[in-house]
């Protein structure tokens, strides 16, 4: 019976590059271990995000609420709240949901320690909600965005943001 | 901030995760909440199947669905059960994408009840035995329409 289960004329998923973004952080508040993981906050202090349709600077607000799984291989569900200031003055905030896989333990401590980790060793992608009353960009209220995120030298949160069309 | 001082980044790309049809029943009307119109439809049966899945949608998922403006939000909540037993949770958080040509319909209707609307959607799994668990590391997304007799169809995919 499932043969019959075909992608019922839908089309393949089209993506729109919606900015790149740097991101910086202060060091990490260690809130130890919560009841499902280790639970690090890493204040947002500020960064600069450019694409076609939008582009501007993270004001120093929000932080990035990190839970930790720390085995053989890592998982990390890092989870933001910020906000984007565009160049023509709109407020727009953000909220994240991230997942990342690193392979080994000692790879994570090296990234935890600010050091460049080659991009192809770990996963890390995230869902994007943005929420803004500026009419100019209410088309993002019901974006339904991701990331492609790296982490750069110094802990800054790197990546390219995408919506589906 | 020149392209060559740009970290560089993996390329976007997704794999399939499966094809998806749900039957749904009469909507539970709330109202005209702080949050816009509330509808909450309950799910009846349903599949899916991909190549590294497959099975039913049990009964007791629903949608909610909250209309403002021309603009609506689809929360839902799926239970699936794979083939092998195993129970993973799915929920959906997306938007309808009202067509230019559709939009006059949706005004006329306030209910957001037009026939066919297709809808782009955040999914989020958990899963707990141990094949599926990989479902909690992705970042995945569907693509999907609502048909006329309330058939939601949609097919899902990971970031790789």
């Amino acid at each position: 019976m499932y043969e019959t289960l075909d992608t019922f004329g839908l089309s393949q998923p089209q993506f729109e590059h919606l900015y790149y973004v740097e991101v910086e952080c202060a060091d990490n508040i260690s809130v130890g271990k919560v009841t499902d993981g280790w639970l690090l906050i890493i204040p947002i202090l500020g960064g600069r995000f450019e694409g076609a349709k939008i582009k501007g600077t993270i004001m120093p607000v929000g932080a990035d609420w990190n839970t930790m799984f720390l085995g053989i291989k890592s998982r990390l569900r890092p989870s933001t709240r910020y906000v984007l200031k565009t160049d023509d003055g709109a407020i727009i905030s953000l909220f994240t949901e991230a997942r990342m896989k690193i392979s080994t333990l000692k790879l994570l401590k090296l990234m935890i320690t600010r050091k460049r980790i080659d991009t192809s060793k770990y996963y890390f992608r995230q869902h994007l909600y943005f929420t803004t009353g500026d009419s100019r960009y209410a088309w993002l209220n019901t974006a339904v965005a991701f990331a492609v995120i790296g982490m750069g030298d110094n802990m800054k949160v790197c990546y390219n943001a995408y919506m589906l069309k | 901030m020149g392209d060559s001082q740009r970290l560089i980044l993996p390329s976007l790309g997704f794999g399939h995760l499966f094809n998806l049809e749900c039957e749904t029943g009469e909507p539970y009307n709330a109202g005209d909440t702080p949050g816009g119109l509330l509808k909450i439809i309950p799910v009846l049966c349903g599949r899916f199947k991909g190549e590294r899945m497959k099975g039913q949608i049990m009964r007791g998922g629903a949608s909610w669905n909250t209309t403002c403006g021309d603009t609506t939000n689809i929360n839902s909540k799926y239970d699936l059960k794979m083939d092998d037993g195993a129970i993973v949770s799915l929920l959906i958080n997306g938007w309808l994408i009202v067509d230019l040509d559709q939009a006059s319909e949706t005004l006329v209707n306030k209910l957001g009840e037009p026939s066919r609307y297709r809808f782009n959607a955040h999914l989020i799994f958990s899963a707990g035995k141990l094949r599926y668990r990989w479902l909690n590391d992705v970042i995945a997304f569907a693509v999907g329409n609502i048909r006329e007799d309330g058939k939601v169809v949609l097919n899902a995919y990971a970031l790789k």
